[in-house]
C-alpha cells in the first residue's frame, strides 16, 4: 500500500530539463577519463625505488647540518682567498741612495739660551713681590710662560733627536719672540 | 789710517766667512716604495715624527706610499749609522694601513749626530679615509672626498680641495686650507688658521692665534669660539646670513648694513644679533674673547 502511494507521488512530481552546459561538462569529463585510460604505462627501473627508499630513510637534521658546514666553509675560503689576494697585491721595496750637498752651518748656532737670566731675574723679583705675582692677571701670563717653556723644551728635544735643522730654529724663533713679549708684560706688572 | 781700513776689511771678510760657512755633507737616503690594494673602507693611518707628509688622490684603486728617510752628516759613516736609527713601519691590519717613523736608539748608544728627516709621498683613491698625526714637520693634503683627520703639533698643515668630514687639531702649527667643503671641525692652539673659499658647516675653536676666513657662497653654518684670537671673516653678503656675534674686551667691525643690529655695545662687550627678513643662507655665530672681530662684505 505504501509502495503504491510512493510511486504515485513520484509520478506526480514536476519534470525539469537540465541546462545544456551541464551535459557539455559531463561530456568533457568522460573524454578526459578515456584519454587517461589510453595513456601508455611504464615500469620504473629498480634504482629509482632504491633511491626513494634511501631518501625516505635519510636523517634530515644531519643533511641540514652539512649544508651549514659547507656554507661556513665556503665563506671561510672566500674570506681567506680575498685576504690572500689583497695581501699578495701589497708590496714593499727598499733602496739606499747616496749624494752630497752643502749646508750653511755657520748660522746654526744654539744662541737661544743666552738671555735666560732675564727669566731668572723675574723669579727673583716674584720672591720679593709676592702679592703682585699672585694676582690672577699675572698668573695667566705665568701660565703662558710655562706653556712656552714646555714648547721650547719640546723643540730642544726634537733637535737632539733629529739634529739642528732650519725648521726647528724658525720655530724656536717664534717661541722665543713670544716668550720675550710675555716676559716684558710680566716685568711691566711688577 | 790705511792700516785701520785694512784691519776693518780683514775683519769684515772674517765675519762674512764665518756667517756664510758652507759645509759639504753626505746625504744618505733610504727610499721605500710600498703599495697596498684598496677596497672600500681601507684607511691610511700615519704617525710621523719630524716628517714632511704629502698626500693626494689619484684615479687608481690602490694606495702608493713612498717614504724617504734622510740622514745628513759630513762623515758618511756617521750618516749611515744614524740613518739606521731612523726606523719606519708599514703594516696592514685588516682595513687599516699603518705607517710610522721613529728614532730607534738603544740605551748607552752614542747620541745622534746626523740631521735626520722623513718624507712621505702618499697617493690614495679619493674616497680613502686618511688619518695623519705629525709631531714637527709639515703636512700637505690635496683632493680627498671622504674623511680626513689631522692631529699635529709644531707642524704646518696645508690642505686644498677637500670634501667630506674634516677634523683638524693643531698646537703650535698653522693651518692653511683652500676650497674646503663639508663638515669641518678645527681646534687650533697657538696657531694661525687661514681658510679660503669655504663651504659647508664649520665648528672652530681657536686660542692664541689668528683666524682668517674667506667665505664661499655655499657656506651653511659657521660657529667660531675664539679666545685671545683675532678673527677676520670676509667675502660675505651681509644681508643674506643670520648673525650672532659677540666680542669681549675686543673691537667689533661689521659692514654698515649690520650697524643697527647691536644689542649691546660697551667697552667690555659688543653683541650683534641679526636675522634677515628674507630667506637666508648661513648661520654665523662668532664669539671672541680678548680679540678683535672684523667682518667684511664682498
Amino acid at each position: 500500500m505504501s509502495d503504491k502511494h510512493l510511486k504515485d507521488g513520484l509520478r506526480r512530481l514536476p519534470e525539469y530539463t537540465p541546462d545544456g552546459r551541464v551535459w557539455e561538462n559531463i561530456d568533457s569529463e568522460l573524454h578526459l577519463q578515456t584519454a587517461i585510460e589510453q595513456l601508455p604505462t611504464y615500469e620504473p627501473p629498480e634504482t629509482i625505488w632504491e633511491n626513494i627508499s634511501t631518501e625516505l630513510h635519510a636523517k634530515p637534521r644531519v643533511r641540514r647540518l652539512w649544508r651549514r658546514v659547507a656554507a661556513v666553509a665556503a665563506m671561510f675560503l672566500l674570506t681567506i682567498g680575498t685576504y690572500w689576494w689583497t695581501m699578495s697585491n701589497d708590496s714593499i721595496q727598499e733602496k739606499i741612495i747616496y749624494a752630497t750637498e752643502t749646508i750653511d752651518s755657520g748660522i746654526f748656532q744654539e744662541d737661544w739660551n743666552t738671555d735666560e737670566d732675564g727669566f731668572q731675574e723675574l723669579a727673583k723679583l716674584c720672591s720679593q713681590k709676592v702679592f703682585v705675582c699672585k694676582q690672577p692677571s699675572f698668573q695667566i701670563l705665568k701660565g703662558e710662560i710655562d706653556e712656552l717653556n714646555d714648547a721650547k723644551a719640546s723643540i730642544e728635544a726634537a733637535m737632539k733627536k733629529y739634529g739642528k735643522q732650519a725648521e726647528f730654529i724658525l720655530q724656536m724663533k717664534d717661541i722665543e719672540q713670544e716668550r720675550s713679549k710675555v716676559l716684558k708684560e710680566m716685568f711691566a706688572m711688577i | 789710517m790705511r792700516t785701520v781700513f785694512l784691519f776693518i776689511f780683514i775683519l769684515s771678510i772674517g765675519v762674512l766667512t764665518a756667517q756664510e760657512q758652507r759645509t759639504p755633507v753626505n746625504v744618505v737616503t733610504k727610499r721605500v716604495n710600498a703599495s697596498f690594494s684598496y677596497t672600500n673602507g681601507t684607511e691610511v693611518n700615519l704617525e710621523g715624527e719630524n716628517a714632511q707628509v704629502f698626500v693626494e688622490s689619484w684615479d687608481k684603486n690602490s694606495i702608493s706610499i713612498e717614504i724617504e728617510l734622510i740622514s745628513k752628516h759630513p762623515d758618511k759613516a756617521i750618516a749611515e749609522r744614524d740613518l739606521n736609527r731612523l726606523a719606519y713601519g708599514t703594516k696592514r691590519f685588516k682595513q687599516k694601513i699603518f705607517i710610522r717613523n721613529y728614532i730607534s736608539q738603544e740605551e748607552g748608544e752614542a747620541a745622534t749626530e746626523a740631521v735626520l728627516q722623513a718624507k712621505y709621498y702618499i697617493k690614495v683613491p679619493e674616497q680613502c679615509p686618511v688619518y695623519l698625526k705629525n709631531y714637527f714637520g709639515l703636512t700637505q693634503v690635496k683632493n680627498l672626498a671622504n674623511n680626513l683627520r689631522i692631529y699635529s703639533e709644531f707642524s704646518t698643515i696645508a690642505i686644498e680641495d677637500i670634501k667630506g668630514i674634516v677634523d683638524m687639531r693643531t698646537r703650535f702649527g698653522d693651518i692653511t686650507a683652500n676650497r674646503l667643503n663639508g663638515d669641518v671641525a678645527i681646534n687650533a692652539r697657538r696657531s694661525d688658521v687661514f681658510l679660503y673659499e669655504v663651504s659647508g658647516n664649520y665648528d672652530i675653536d681657536s686660542e692664541y692665534g689668528k683666524l682668517e676666513i674667506m667665505a664661499a657662497n655655499e657656506l651653511i653654518n659657521l660657529n667660531i669660539n675664539a679666545n685671545k684670537t683675532d678673527v677676520l671673516l670676509y667675502n660675505i653678503d651681509p644681508m643674506k646670513h643670520q648673525y650672532a656675534l659677540q666680542t669681549q674686551y675686543g673691537q667689533m667691525t661689521v659692514p654698515e648694513e649690520l650697524q643697527y643690529s647691536f644689542t649691546e655695545n660697551t667697552q667690555q662687550r659688543r653683541k650683534v644679533n641679526f636675522v634677515p627678513s628674507t630667506e637666508y643662507y648661513a648661520n654665523i655665530s662668532i664669539q671672541v674673547a680678548f680679540g678683535d672681530l672684523v667682518i667684511k662684505k664682498k
